[in-house]
């Protein structure tokens, strides 16, 4: 098993069976990021893609002051906003069960991880991103904000406008009778 | 309510946390064919650019090395003359060339050579008398027998034809067919050597008559003749007790004798005081023009902020190979300046159709038997625009010249037509214009609101470096050298306002010429 460290001189080298082998690395991780941010599997694939050109591309300005996994991840995060629709932070108000009841953990915890990552997907683009930004990845509404180009509030309305829209998707995939028993 | 909302996001945290899944095979095909080619860069010198201290140490072996090797290369032992001429002077009746032309006059014979008889003849008298290489003659040819006495048997003196002494006006040059001898002073002994153009630290050479020497007297000729047949032509007789000029240890003048010429000593006094023709102190001004690269991790120092072009006028005071220079130059740097951009501007986000007006139309429908009437909208497209709010980096060329002023310190290592430099010293630095040209947006149209927030480090006024460099100045004449010097510097306080976490250093090469007054 190779460090990062040795992996990465060699890549710098040009070194293809290291490459490749960064690629494994990180490659399953990455594509789950990838489809997170994205609303459709072909979306998910450009961007990996792409992400991964740009760490093979800028992989000499890594320098080791944090994780080789959470350099890589924020370059695909930035590529997968990049890819996004520009305007995806226009949309329709939801206008109706924005306040509705939301189910228990004991429920949600039936939801297998991909029948949640299509409710992720089904969202709009500026809620999507927003949610996995905030949700996900931890980041606060104003880092949010920098990193789009948004205001805080704007920031703050995709994400309750984005759990809302998943409590909905969830809630109509959900065994009606689960649902009546909770609610 | 927000906190049952808000168990959403512990739910995708916790089930997303390490979610991953196996892209298609064929991602990695075309992955690999879009990988930019490698920057290669060795590891050793990846390792130098990226951590200042390696590099620190990276540069102080090297001129280290540097030294240690000029030093070698320029020491020579030095030998004991007396006793080589000894040795040399057993061989030289068996025809030994280099026996010939290395003669020795000892310790104990310097009394006699300092005899009146001696002096008393004039240069000229005395080179007649000089046995020529055609005819060794015994050493009872000399007029003085005291000189005769002097010399061994093995010694004799060998003049030909051509051979002249002509004393200057510090040292003796001996020319013997175009050949010119110097007069060194090897400590214990005085050598004539040849062809070395070393002339003697301190002696005088006030006389031409007297031949009085204090230490034994040694000519070393470094030609090497093949046959004796040779000897006529090419070499070059020894010369020991012929009316040498004056030689007078200036550092050891308890040793001296007696001077009773009148003529010589009124010569003496009024001689010039002894200098070293290679001048032990030198003035000189250089024109130099410089190269340095980048080398440390500068955000924004990409391929163009990397190049720093300079030139510099510097004087120059040396003194005994101690030296210290300073003066002024000018460096450019290019580079560019990252904006942060936020702008609002209309854009388009959809259309409607705007009725303008319905019209009904109503006919006999003949196939069905029935009276139609239709309805007609008569409609015209209308663009939505809407305010988008889009950040985006700006990216703008810059330049910018400092005024530098070194000073320096180094030690210069002299050599015939090498002169090897080791220089360290702070270079002060001020930026004495700054061009960054106003920000272009090429996307004005229909921007609705701006704000910009610069992104790049701003220029510091003053700046102050170490210097550190070793190289070499070739001696194109007697004033004129050519220098070449690669050299490092550490930014002790930056071009740019820093925190303190990155360190400017660059690594450079100057070149350029200095005249020596």
């Amino acid at each position: 098993m190779h460090s990062d460290y040795q992996l990465i001189q060699r890549c710098l080298k040009g070194d293809s069976v290291a490459q490749e082998l960064l690629y494994r690395r990180f490659a399953a991780k990455m594509y789950g990021v990838c489809l997170r941010y994205t609303g459709k599997r072909e979306d998910a694939q450009d961007v990996l893609q792409d992400g991964f050109i740009k760490v093979f591309g800028n992989l000499s300005a890594y320098k080791g002051d944090g994780s080789l996994e959470g350099w890589i991840r924020r370059i695909f995060i930035n590529t997968a906003i990049n890819h996004c629709n520009r305007n995806m932070f226009i949309f329709s108000e939801l206008e109706k069960n924005e306040y509705a009841h939301f189910t228990p953990e004991d429920v949600l915890s039936e939801l297998s991880v991909k029948e949640l990552l299509v409710f992720v997907q089904e969202l709009p683009e500026g809620y999507r991103i927003v949610f996995n930004l905030y949700a996900i990845e931890g980041y606060s509404h104003k880092e949010i904000a920098e990193t789009l180009g948004i205001s805080a509030n704007t920031s703050k309305s995709q994400l309750s406008r984005a759990r809302v829209a998943l409590q909905e998707k969830i809630k109509k995939n959900l065994k009606y009778s689960v649902y009546e028993q909770t609610a | 309510m927000n906190k049952r909302l808000e168990e959403i996001d512990n739910l995708y945290r916790k089930k997303f946390g390490d979610f991953a899944e196996d892209p298609p095979e064929f991602l990695w095909d075309k992955v690999r064919t879009n990988i930019p080619p490698a920057a290669v860069k060795p590891g050793l010198i990846n390792l130098i650019r990226n951590n200042p201290f390696v590099s620190g140490i990276a540069g102080t072996i090297t001129v280290a090395i540097t030294a240690v090797t000029v030093y070698l290369s320029a020491y020579e032992p030095a030998e004991a003359p007396g006793i080589a001429a000894v040795e040399e002077n057993k061989s030289l009746l068996a025809d030994d060339i280099s026996a010939i032309r290395q003669i020795s006059l000892l310790e104990n014979d310097r009394n006699t050579v300092n005899s009146p008889d001696v002096v008393s003849n004039s240069f000229q008298e005395k080179k007649a008398n000089i046995p020529t290489a055609n005819t060794l003659q015994p050493a009872s040819q000399f007029t003085s027998p005291a000189v005769n006495a002097l010399l061994p048997v093995s010694s004799q003196p060998i003049l030909t034809e051509n051979t002249t002494i002509e004393p200057t006006d510090n040292r003796v040059e001996i020319t013997d067919n175009g050949n010119i001898f110097n007069r060194i002073n090897n400590g214990e002994d005085i050598i004539l050597e040849k062809p070395s153009p070393i002339a003697p630290e301190n002696l005088v050479v006030s006389e031409e008559n007297t031949p009085v020497t204090q230490n034994p007297v040694v000519i070393q000729e470094e030609t090497t003749l093949i046959s004796p047949e040779t000897i006529e032509k090419e070499i070059v007789p020894a010369l020991i007790l012929t009316p040498l000029p004056t030689i007078r240890l200036a550092s050891n003048e308890q040793a001296l004798p007696e001077i009773q010429n009148p003529g010589l000593q009124e010569q003496l006094q009024n001689a010039p005081p002894v200098t070293d023709y290679r001048r032990n102190h030198t003035w000189s001004v250089g024109l130099c023009s410089s190269a340095e690269i980048l080398s440390s991790d500068f955000q924004f120092a990409k391929a163009r902020e990397n190049l720093i072009l300079g030139y510099g006028l510097t004087g120059k005071y040396e003194k005994n190979g101690i030296f210290i220079e300073s003066g002024a130059s000018f460096f450019r740097q290019s580079g560019f300046i990252d904006h942060n951009v936020k702008y609002s501007s209309l854009d388009s986000v959809g259309f409607y159709y705007n009725v303008d007006s319905l019209t009904f139309d109503a006919y006999w429908d003949s196939a069905h038997q029935t009276f139609v009437v239709e309805v007609v909208f008569h409609a015209s497209p209308h663009t939505v625009f809407d305010s988008v709010t889009q950040s985006q980096v700006v990216r703008s060329p810059s330049s910018y010249s400092y005024l530098e002023i070194p000073l320096t310190f180094g030690y210069q290592k002299e050599g015939r037509r090498l002169n090897w430099i080791f220089q360290g010293g702070v270079v002060m630095s001020a930026l004495i214009r700054s061009g960054e040209p106003e920000l272009q947006l090429s996307h004005s149209e229909n921007i609705s609101s701006l704000s910009t927030a610069r992104i790049s480090q701003q220029r510091s006024a003053f700046g102050l470096n170490y210097f550190i460099a070793a190289g070499l100045e070739y001696k194109i004449g007697n004033h004129l050298g050519l220098m070449l010097q690669p050299y490092m510097k550490y930014y002790r306080k930056p071009l740019y306002f820093d925190d303190g976490s990155n360190k400017l250093y660059t690594t450079g090469l100057k070149a350029g010429l200095r005249y020596i007054f």
